[in-house]
């Protein structure tokens, strides 16, 4: 290794222990901070199983349109060419790219009680302000793209060539779809589903213009902040990642068993 | 019978090509980017030509007269069974189960579908490999295994697009073996893309030469390779000897050809007339190299000095010079064990015989 490579080298190290540094110091603090019992046990509180409750019930009901809408449209991403594809991508994007208090707001400029749309929906008993239908509707209209493109990435990622293999052994395209496609890229589908289910669980900005009754998690703990301050958001925030981690745990077996066993 | 007669216009690339098959091999031999593996894969339906027809027996795959598409057949009907260079093998199934693939989901019952892949499994050397993922297999039984699993749906073609092109030496001779025992068993069409002289003349009984998108000779193997039509055939086959020279005599069963440095007889039934130009061929393999310190007969005897040897194992090719004072101009196979007699820059004989010379007109 030349000089010049080694200065290099030690360049990129330091770099990347700030930003390291930088990024976990919120969570070394955290865990210095939750080492006192007193925290530990306030977390297993009503108000963390009434707000943990909403949010699992939330995102996995998001979870579920989420995966029958998008996976459909991932898989037309990856392998049809259509005219306005540039333009279906970049809408796509759309809730990434505006800040989520203001999806919020675009939200209920639809499916507000005084709408149209969310008039009629209200008549018929489905309301979207104030229900845990309003957590759900910002949760998926935000987390959409996050499973929508992970899945494009995987389908992408599957040799177009063995889809033909199989349609060339006589088999139809949706068995082609089962039976290839689909195994193939159920690792990254899999990722994905887990990081649109863990961004949907910490979903705030929208959530709480469309619906700040029944508290999800996030807005329990901002509720807990804004009354009672650190003290009293400090369990349910710690709550709040022990769940994060759980999936990020059951994301990583998943992926570990099928690398093991596949690939 | 595969009748093909097909056009596709690829950017600045335009293929079009016409030939018939029975129940033959067929080699599509030629340069890279000359259309061989565009052409296996529209009659395969994984490209649309532009228009033509395509027909195998009984089924027309495609027709397009003009902007009319009559008869566009789904991939998934043309009972077609490809292979690929790269093998694309399923990697989520074992190799049971990716020669299985075809015919799950049929009417055959679970017990036959193991019968009929235990059966290919052992015709194509795989016994004992049934349950290893294609990660955990060489590149010769993977391609065995995506040979196994295109016959086991029966197709009525086979379609290979440079099957053993990464694989070595010894294991594509196997391999070629194998596909001949295929051939005499299934009985079908099968096109064979390759730009490997040896797998032409091991598997051809048909040969086509592509060149720029069209077939510039399609014919036995014996004709391509000894009678080669253009003078890019010729140089394709390895013919490497060739002239070009006017006719100065002619007689029944002879020609005289000749240049300012070369003058040669040719036996020929070809229709020529004195003043034609022609080229003149003659492979390697068929000039004789004059030793003995005798009376050399014959009517195309020339000496030259030897330039250069290049040892190919048991055949040695000499490079020649004639003429030229700096190049060589005539190549010569001979056995490596006569060979080794010679020394460089010396003078030797050769003879090219005037029955294995060749005239194209």
């Amino acid at each position: 290794m030349s000089r010049d490579n080694s200065l290099f080298e030690i360049f990129l190290y330091v770099l990347a222990t700030i930003a390291l540094l930088f990024i976990s110091l919120p969570l070394f603090n955290l865990i210095l901070r939750s080492l006192s019992l007193d925290i530990l046990t306030n977390i297993l509180t009503s108000d963390f199983y009434n707000a943990i409750r909403v949010s699992l019930i939330a995102s996995l009901i998001t979870l579920t349109i989420n995966i029958l809408w998008g996976i459909p449209v991932a898989y037309l991403l990856a392998r049809k060419e259509f005219p306005g594809k540039g333009v279906v991508q970049a809408l796509i994007f759309f809730p990434i790219v505006i800040p989520p208090i203001v999806s919020g707001i675009l939200l209920l400029m639809i499916f507000g009680p005084r709408t149209i749309i969310g008039g009629v929906l209200a008549s018929h008993g489905l309301r979207f302000t104030g229900t845990i239908w309003g957590t759900i509707l910002a949760q998926t209209f935000i987390t959409a793209p996050y499973l929508i493109i992970t899945t494009k990435v995987a389908f992408e990622k599957v040799d177009k060539k063995l889809e033909n293999v199989s349609l060339l052994l006589g088999k139809s395209q949706g068995q082609t779809f089962w039976q290839v496609t689909l195994p193939l890229a159920k690792k990254g589908i899999i990722a994905g589903i887990l990081l649109t289910w863990i961004r949907a669980i910490g979903e705030f900005g929208a959530t709480i213009i469309l619906a700040y009754h029944p508290y999800s998690l996030p807005i329990k703990i901002w509720v807990q902040f804004t009354s009672g301050g650190l003290q009293t958001a400090l369990p349910l925030v710690i709550g709040l990642i022990l769940v994060v981690i759980f999936i990020l745990i059951i994301l990583r077996l998943i992926i570990g068993e099928l690398r093991l066993k596949a690939f | 019978m595969l009748q093909v007669d097909v056009y596709k216009r690829l950017g600045d690339f335009e293929l079009d090509v016409k030939f018939e098959l029975d129940n033959e091999i067929l080699v599509l031999f030629g340069p890279s980017g000359c259309g061989k593996s565009t052409t296996l894969e529209l009659i395969a339906g994984l490209k649309e030509p532009d228009r033509g027809r395509i027909f195998n027996q009984d089924s027309t795959f495609f027709h397009k007269v003009g902007k009319d598409i009559k008869v566009n057949l789904p991939i998934n009907r043309r009972r077609i069974g490809y292979v690929f260079q790269d093998y694309s093998l399923f990697p989520h199934m074992t190799a049971f189960e990716n020669i299985a693939y075809g015919i799950q989901d049929s009417i055959y019952s679970e017990k036959k579908i193991e019968g009929k892949v235990d059966q290919l499994l052992s015709e194509l050397r795989l016994k004992g490999l049934a349950d290893h993922y294609p990660c955990e297999l060489s590149g010769g039984q993977q391609q065995r295994v995506a040979i196994a699993r295109a016959l086991i749906v029966e197709p009525d073609i086979l379609l290979l697009d440079e099957p053993f092109s990464a694989l070595d030496t010894l294991v594509r001779e196997k391999l070629r073996q194998d596909l001949l025992r295929v051939h005499a068993e299934f009985k079908i069409p099968i096109i064979y893309v390759t730009h490997n002289l040896t797998d032409v003349f091991e598997l051809a009984d048909k040969v086509a030469i592509y060149n720029e998108g069209k077939i510039e000779q399609f014919g036995s193997k014996d004709d391509v390779f000894y009678r080669p039509q253009t003078r890019n055939t010729a140089r394709f086959v390895e013919t490497k000897n060739i002239f070009d020279l006017v006719v100065s005599k002619c007689s029944d069963s002879t020609v005289e050809v000749k240049n300012d440095k070369l003058k040669l007889t040719v036996e020929t039934k070809q229709d020529l007339n004195v003043g034609d130009k022609v080229i003149a061929t003659i492979r390697p393999e068929f000039i004789d190299l004059l030793i003995e310190d005798s009376n050399f007969k014959g009517d195309n005897i020339y000496s030259g000095i030897l330039r250069r040897e290049l040892c190919k194992g048991a055949v040695t090719r000499l490079f020649i010079n004639l003429f030229n004072q700096k190049d060589f101009d005539l190549i010569v196979d001979i056995p490596t064990l006569l060979a080794e007699k010679l020394k460089l820059n010396e003078e030797v004989v050769v003879n090219l015989p005037k029955e294995s010379m060749h005239i194209i007109i």
